[in-house]
Formats: C-alpha cells, structure tokens, sequence
C-alpha cells in the first residue's frame, strides 16, 4: 500500500510522459486511432496542436465516426462524415502519407472516394483500402490512380460493383484486394509485375468468356465468394502463376482451370458454401461416367469436387472444409475411378466447428493412398 | 461397391502439426546476466537476451565477456515484464502454429506498447487523458475555447463534459 501512494504521488508530480516522444513514435500510437480522434489531440496542450496534421495514417471510418459524432438524423451523419475528410485533407500538412482507409459500408457520394484517391497519389500513399458502396452504377476510379508509382498495397471493396480499366500499371503493387469487380479482363493483372498476393473477392463474370490471370511474381491467391451464377457459364479460366504457393477457394460451385501450371503449389484450402441436395446445381455431363437419374445432382457435384482437387496435385498441404468430405463419402465408385493424384501430400487439414467428427475409411483411404506419410488432423 | 460404403468410419485423432517446444532440453544453455538500475540482477538464457538490441550489441563489441550487462535506462519491474515477453516471443518463433492462436505474440513489443497507449486516449475524455499522460494544458481557457471552434468539424455533436 505504501509504494503504491509512492508510486502514485511519484507519477502525479512527474513531468509529462507522453508529449516528450518525437512526432514519429506519437504517430505510431496514433495509428491505432480513428482519424477522429487524432484530430481531437489538438486541444490537449500546444505540443499537440499540429502533431495530426503530418500524421501519416489517416482512417476515415463511418461507424467509429457516427459513434463519436452523433447527429438526430441518418443522412446528416453521412453528410458530416464527408465534411469530416475533407476538412481533415486540406488542412492537413503537405507531407506524405503512408496508409489512407476508408470504411463506409453503406453507400457514399463517389466524390468522397474520387478526392481521397486525388490526395493519396498526391501524396505517396503506400496502402489504400476502401470498402465502401455505391448501388447506382458500378464506381469507375480516376484514371490518374492506375499509375500511381508508390502504391504497395490496395483494398478495394465495392458493394454494388467496380468497373476496372483494361490494365492497372502499379508498377510496386505487391498485395492487391479487389472485391466486388465486375466484368474485367483478368490479364490487367500483368500489368502489376510485382504482384504477390491477390485476393478476388465478390467477382462478377457474367458476360466474360475468358478470364485469364497471368501473374508471375504471385505467391499467394485467394478466390472468395465464387457464385455459379454470377459467372458466365462455359467461361474459360486461366491461371499463370508459376511462383504460386498458396491457394484458397471459397465458392458455391467448383472452379476449373482451363490450362494451369501450378508446379510450386504448396497450400491450397478449399471450402464449400453448400453442398446439399440442390436441382439447380448445375453439373456438368460426365461421359464416361453412368449415374443413375436420382443420384445425379450429387454424383456430379462429386465428381465436379474430385476434379477440381485434382488441379492441386501438387499441393504438400490440403484444407478441406467438412462438407467437401461428405460429398466425397457419397461417390466411392469416382474415389475408386479417379485415384488420388497427391504424392506430395503432408498434410490434411479439415475444417469443423463440431467436435466429433469422423472421417469415412474409404475417403481417408482415398488420400492414404498416394501419400502414406499423410497427418491428419482438425 | 457395397464393401466400402458399409466399411466402418474411423475417427481421426487430432494430430499436433509441429512438435510441441521442447522446454526442458537436455543440453545446457549458455546464461546472460543482466542488472537493471536499481540493482537487481536477472539471469536469462542467452538466446532471450540476445532479443534486446542492447545486450546484442554489447556482446558484439565484446564477444567474449563474461561481465554482468548493466542497464541503465530500466527499473527492476518493467525489465522483468520485457524478459517474460521476450521468452515468449522466441516460444513463438520456436512454434508459430501453436503461438498463432494468440495474435499478440505476432506483433513486436512496440506494437503491443504503442496499442496499449493508445488504449488510454481512445473514447477518453481530454481531461482523462491529460491527467492520465500529466499532459500541462498550456492554453487558457479563451484559447482552448477558440481551438475548438477551429477545429468544430471534429467535434460536431460531441458532449462537452
């Protein structure tokens, strides 16, 4: 008790234990703020009056802003938010900014996103994530942005869709996060020649025939929310990526390569939105194979399954979401037919929320057979 | 193809993927002595000094001492708290799949620190975090008023109390 009020009369008398840090290291901390709060710091002493103005990190979020700063109604909210940024970029000093996000999640006045883009290439920005809406018509961004030299990392997420041009150019662009993005040609993906990982998220192919990714500096690929109806059907697509390592596929329907090289693939992790019952599903003919009518829209969806795994041949580790096996139990004749092409597998990694989970003999069989050294675990 | 529908299921026992980190190892690690400013003294295995910077370049100034490594900038309490992080910051480096379940083990202890500031200025009030830094308000009040008013786009709706 005694070193306590020690302690506490030591700190109360002390000097200041914050403002004497340089700008960089109060910057740091403040990067772990809204872009509100950062601007609040103003008013605490002179030290910190201009201290937000070079803050390099600038998140500009609608929940954390309309919590912050409350109006009566919806729409003023929405139309302070905007007032908010644009107060904060001309204001701010004219120095480089590292990493700008803007976080909405309902629609927002494209001029709102238009003026952040202007300032962020201005400005050097490295990281730019947006995730945003814009229902009316797909947001088509200002050409000046698909040159900007200093961009590594860019999120962008559009509800309601994103019009890409026919090429980016990011010539530094090393992660890339496009969700939402309608009908555009999967080769602008060359034009970022140092393009590591990408994340395609939402896509909308339905008038694309062919969608070729070509990217030879990719190490890591991710396709989420892929929707049999939202891709043309017969759309042919392609993958070039022979630096790849790692792949994860989350869709309702299985994809297929058209022409693939995939030799350095490690880790691929599929999962499966759904897998039940469905007349919709929309198999495809197998000729070779003869499956009884009743059968046929779960036949093919495991057949469909057992060819799309076996594009991963290479893979060294396989995640699986569970439902993928019980499809895989109900076609033992196609495990039978089709023998498990992965001599390289290490590792089986099933994905469960329940606890008691059993794998059927003859899908553990199936994998046992071509790799005797396998793990498997959940 | 009825044998292998009727087969019975077997269940899967969880397998650990990579070793479990092997604590107690036999062979004897070489020990690093460090004293902090009030004189207290820590004996830590080397691999966990070698994290902080200036045991590290202590040592590469002077590869073969055997000295006691003074601190002079650190306080027996926080000194302890960054050897327990930094043990088990190599834990997680020794085993990163069982370490990824705890997500603050991947960031550095800048991070963790800065985060933890942070912490104490977000939702805070102005006066909360002036008193809690020992922040001087320098302004008088005319100032402060008018710095607000300035600045009245970043406070719209706030409640002034």
């Amino acid at each position: 008790m005694e070193s306590r009020t020690r302690k506490r009369s030591s700190l109360n008398n002390n000097e200041d234990r914050i403002s004497t840090l340089p700008n960089v290291l109060l910057h740091h901390i403040l990067s772990f703020l809204d872009a509100v709060q950062v601007v609040q710091t103003c008013v605490l002493s002179r030290r910190w009056m201009d201290v937000w103005k070079s803050h390099p990190y600038l998140d500009f979020n609608f929940e954390t802003f309309s919590s912050l700063i409350s109006s009566y109604y919806y729409d003023d909210d929405m139309n302070n938010f905007t007032d908010f940024i644009s107060h904060v970029l001309v204001r701010r000093n004219n120095v480089k900014a590292f990493k700008l996000s803007l976080d909405t999640r309902r629609d927002c006045q494209y001029s709102v996103v238009e003026s952040l883009i202007y300032y962020a290439v201005k400005h050097y920005v490295e990281e730019i994530s947006i995730n945003t809406a814009h229902w009316d018509v797909p947001i088509v961004l200002p050409r000046c942005f698909f040159d900007c030299e200093s961009l590594r990392s860019l999120k962008l997420k559009v509800d309601g869709g994103l019009a890409l041009p026919k090429s980016l150019g990011l010539q530094s662009l090393k992660t890339l996060h496009l969700g939402g993005a309608q009908n555009f040609d999967g080769k602008i993906f060359s034009s970022c020649p140092n393009l590591e990982n990408l994340t395609i998220e939402d896509i909308c192919l339905n008038v694309i025939e062919n969608f070729n990714i070509h990217a030879l500096s990719l190490k890591s690929l991710e396709i989420l929310n892929w929707r049999y109806n939202r891709i043309k059907q017969g759309c042919k697509v392609m993958l070039f990526a022979p630096k790849l390592t790692s792949f994860k596929f989350d869709g309702n329907t299985p994809l297929f390569w058209s022409e693939v090289n995939l030799t350095s693939l490690d880790d691929v992790n599929v999962v499966l939105q759904r897998y039940y019952h469905n007349h919709y599903y929309p198999f495809y003919v197998v000729e070779d194979e003869y499956i009884s009518e009743e059968e046929e829209t779960e036949q093919g969806l495991g057949l469909n399954l057992i060819k799309m795994l076996h594009q991963f041949c290479s893979a060294k580790s396989l995640t699986l979401s569970m439902n993928i096996i019980e499809v895989l139990s109900k076609v033992p004749a196609a495990l039978n037919k089709h023998p498990s092409p992965f001599s390289n597998l290490k590792y089986l990694k099933l994905k469960t929320d329940h606890k008691d989970v059993t794998l059927p003999a003859h899908v553990l069989n199936y994998f046992l057979r071509s790799s005797s050294l396998l793990k498997v675990c959940f | 193809m009825s044998s292998s529908t009727d087969s019975p299921t077997l269940t899967t026992e969880t397998t650990q993927l990579s070793p479990q980190p092997d604590t107690e190892t036999a062979q004897p690690t070489k020990k690093i002595t460090l004293k902090s400013s009030d004189n207290q003294i820590f004996e830590v295995e080397e691999a966990v000094a070698m994290e902080f910077a200036t045991v590290k370049s202590f040592f590469e100034d002077s590869p073969s001492s055997t000295d006691t490594v003074p601190l002079p900038n650190v306080t027996a309490k926080p000194l302890s708290q960054v050897i327990e992080f930094c043990k088990e910051q190599i834990k997680f480096k020794a085993n990163p799949d069982e370490a990824q379940k705890k997500k603050y083990h991947s960031e550095d202890l800048l991070d963790v620190l800065n985060q933890a500031v942070a912490d104490r200025i977000e939702n805070k009030s102005v006066e909360y975090v002036r008193g809690f830094f020992g922040i001087d308000n320098d302004f008088t009040a005319e100032e402060e008023a008018a710095l607000r008013q300035e600045h009245a786009w970043a406070y719209e709706g706030v409640d002034e109390d």
